[in-house]
């Protein structure tokens, strides 16, 4: 019996993952081309938003950089399509991988540092990608590239790959929390001092942490790449990119699996989408709630929730108590 | 080459005016604003406003003395409202904070201005003058004096008056201040107030000698960050000594890449003083 809950406890994530995947795949046949399009907005959204959980929420390095590793693969897809003759789905893996590489290399100079200087450090990374593919005639400065047509899958695809892609995401995020890679990382978040003191080594597992979220942003930044065929700098290596990873996972609740799904559906559903004729009141409702959230609900909607039902299971065991 | 010097050296006063609000609030209270950036830009758009919305046909610097205590009043009542109750919560609070102040403040000026570049008019953006062959641009000689003269009252005011005085004791340690009758809250509000102020002026020197967009605070924000960590964090006259690096760097950088990769040049700079020496050139050893 015990056996079973807690089969139940290790791998209760598997259903609902696989029910998950089944829509997903099957999502082309019950959606339309426009549903489907915006869900993988959606999805790219959530992929990008629980990479920065990653880093971010669990490892609590405040990175304004992500944004130049969805460049990072998507610019390395397009190469890649155009000068050689890799195809398409090896492309998109070679676009995550050169993204952690990145990453990785990014590191070395950064991982020493706490708090606002990581912050502005990565922005500073983040802005010289920025500045530099802006003026990279290799890979078209601002005009861009032009990804060729006959090797980029059709939108139901892409549609599918996009939803594999956040479903597994938000699982990593799940599983991390509970392993003790997670829970090392969390210590060192929490305190790095102690935690180092009892000999949590803080700067491999912050490696690990932000070349795992660069992956998941070279991929979607792959995918994003695949959709959109012609690509700048502007858009793959923009700030609004990481803007909205922060807002949305803050928003939802940082450091919980379902906070960024929260958050993508309030931002991205509620807000963007309902207001897409006019982007800077779009723009300014989301900077509000930001500010709103941390200054009010530091945990997110996730943890208005929660404290919401904390409430209500406490009134009902109230009722429970008979009346002295 | 020595024009490229003074250049570097005359771009390097603009980037102190930029950088002196940054460091003062930093050295005051641990913050360093992420919405420093809009700051600035709040101050050129906000003289944008009194000289083309309001038709206000005066020199921006002189509509500068409107914007700026208008601006100074807000930035306080932003710091007691929002940023200071923050500063208790740890350290990632009061980041995303100004972050979530940052986009807001973009948003804004959106809306009121859209995203098209706008510059400043002043009778003298564009002139210059030659000085024993070299070219000097009169706004960069303007920012150059403002820099110079705004460390040197920076100064002045820490030093010398009651304010300085109980900006210094709320920097050094807070909680002791507060024993000996000195309202921190108000204290940081006043900083953060001074160093918006500063900001505007650092913004006004941009619109008048390039061009502004609501979004481009943050370039400034990273280059005003490079000034911060190579003059130390916390030294005002270290801003001073900062701030001509990061002109030289970008002016030699100009000369040396071409002037696309100016930028990059400072960027890189600063992600290499970060690697190596985060606590710059004069300030003191920080773990945070």
């Amino acid at each position: 019996m015990s056996g079973g809950v807690a089969a139940v406890r290790r791998f209760g994530w598997a259903p609902l993952t696989a029910a998950a995947l089944v829509a997903v795949l099957t999502g082309p046949s019950w959606l339309d081309p426009a549903q489907q399009n915006t869900w993988f907005t959606i999805f790219t959204l959530l992929a990008l938003a629980q990479a920065w959980n990653l880093i971010g929420g669990l490892g609590g390095q405040f990175s304004l950089g992500n944004a130049a590793f969805v460049g990072a693969g998507a610019y390395l897809v397009g190469v890649l399509l155009v000068h050689t003759g890799i195809s398409w789905w090896p492309a998109v893996l070679l676009g995550g991988l050169f993204a952690a590489g990145a990453a990785v290399l990014v590191a070395f100079p950064l991982f020493r540092l706490r708090g606002i200087y990581f912050a502005i450090g990565s922005l500073a990374i983040s802005l010289a990608a920025l500045s530099w593919m802006s003026n990279w005639e290799f890979t078209g400065a601002t005009k861009g590239l032009n990804l060729p047509l006959g090797e980029v899958p059709l939108p139901e695809e892409l549609f599918k790959a996009a939803g594999v892609v956040a479903i597994l995401s938000t699982l990593l995020v799940y599983l991390v929390l509970r392993s003790r890679f997670g829970l090392r990382l969390m210590a060192i978040r929490d305190d790095e001092d102690a935690a180092t003191g009892v000999g949590v080594r803080g700067t491999a597992l912050k490696f690990v942490a932000f070349a795992l979220s660069a992956f998941v942003c070279g991929i979607t930044g792959a995918l994003m790449a695949g959709q959109a065929i012609s690509i700048q700098p502007s858009a793959m290596f923009g700030l609004p990119l990481t803007t909205d990873m922060i807002v949305m996972t803050i928003v939802g609740g940082i450091g919980t699996t379902a906070g960024p799904v929260i958050g993508v559906f309030v931002v991205y559903y509620l807000i963007e989408r309902q207001l897409e004729s006019d982007a800077s009141l779009s723009a300014l409702l989301t900077g509000l709630l930001l500010i709103v959230v941390i200054r009010m609900a530091p945990g997110g909607i996730v943890a208005l929730l929660k404290l919401g039902l904390q409430q209500v299971v406490d009134r009902v065991r109230q009722r429970e108590v008979p009346a002295p | 080459m020595i024009q490229t010097l003074v250049n570097g050296l005359l771009l390097g006063g603009l980037y102190t005016v930029i950088a002196l609000g940054l460091s003062l609030v930093f050295g005051v209270m641990r913050l360093v604003n992420l919405a420093h950036g809009e700051l600035l830009m709040v101050g050129a758009y906000g003289v944008f406003f009194v000289t083309v919305t309001l038709g206000l046909d005066v020199d921006p610097f002189l509509a500068l003395v409107l914007v700026a205590p208008a601006l100074a009043l807000l930035a306080y009542g932003v710091q007691r409202l929002l940023l200071t109750p923050l500063l208790r919560h740890g350290l990632e609070p009061p980041l995303v904070g100004a972050f979530g102040l940052s986009l807001l403040i973009q948003a804004l000026l959106t809306k009121a201005y859209s995203g098209d570049a706008r510059s400043l008019d002043a009778s003298y953006a564009a002139s210059g003058f030659e000085l024993a062959g070299i070219d000097f641009r009169v706004i960069y000689v303007i920012a150059f004096g403002l820099g110079i003269g705004l460390v040197w009252g920076t100064r002045q005011v820490l030093v010398r008056t009651e304010i300085g005085r109980a900006l210094r004791a709320a920097a050094s340690d807070a909680e002791t201040a507060a024993t000996m009758g000195i309202n921190v809250r108000n204290v940081y509000g006043i900083a953060f107030a001074a160093g918006a102020l500063m900001a505007a002026i650092g913004g006004v020197i941009i619109g008048v000698a390039f061009s502004i967009t609501p979004t481009t605070g943050s370039t400034y924000l990273v280059k005003g960050f490079a000034v911060v960590v190579l003059g130390g964090i916390g030294s005002i006259g270290g801003t001073l000594a900062g701030g001509m690096a990061v002109g030289l760097a970008e002016s030699i950088g100009a000369e040396a890449f071409g002037g696309e990769y100016a930028d990059l040049v400072v960027y890189l700079l600063l992600v290499a003083i970060l690697a190596v020496r985060p606590t710059g050139l004069f300030g003191r050893a920080v773990t945070q």
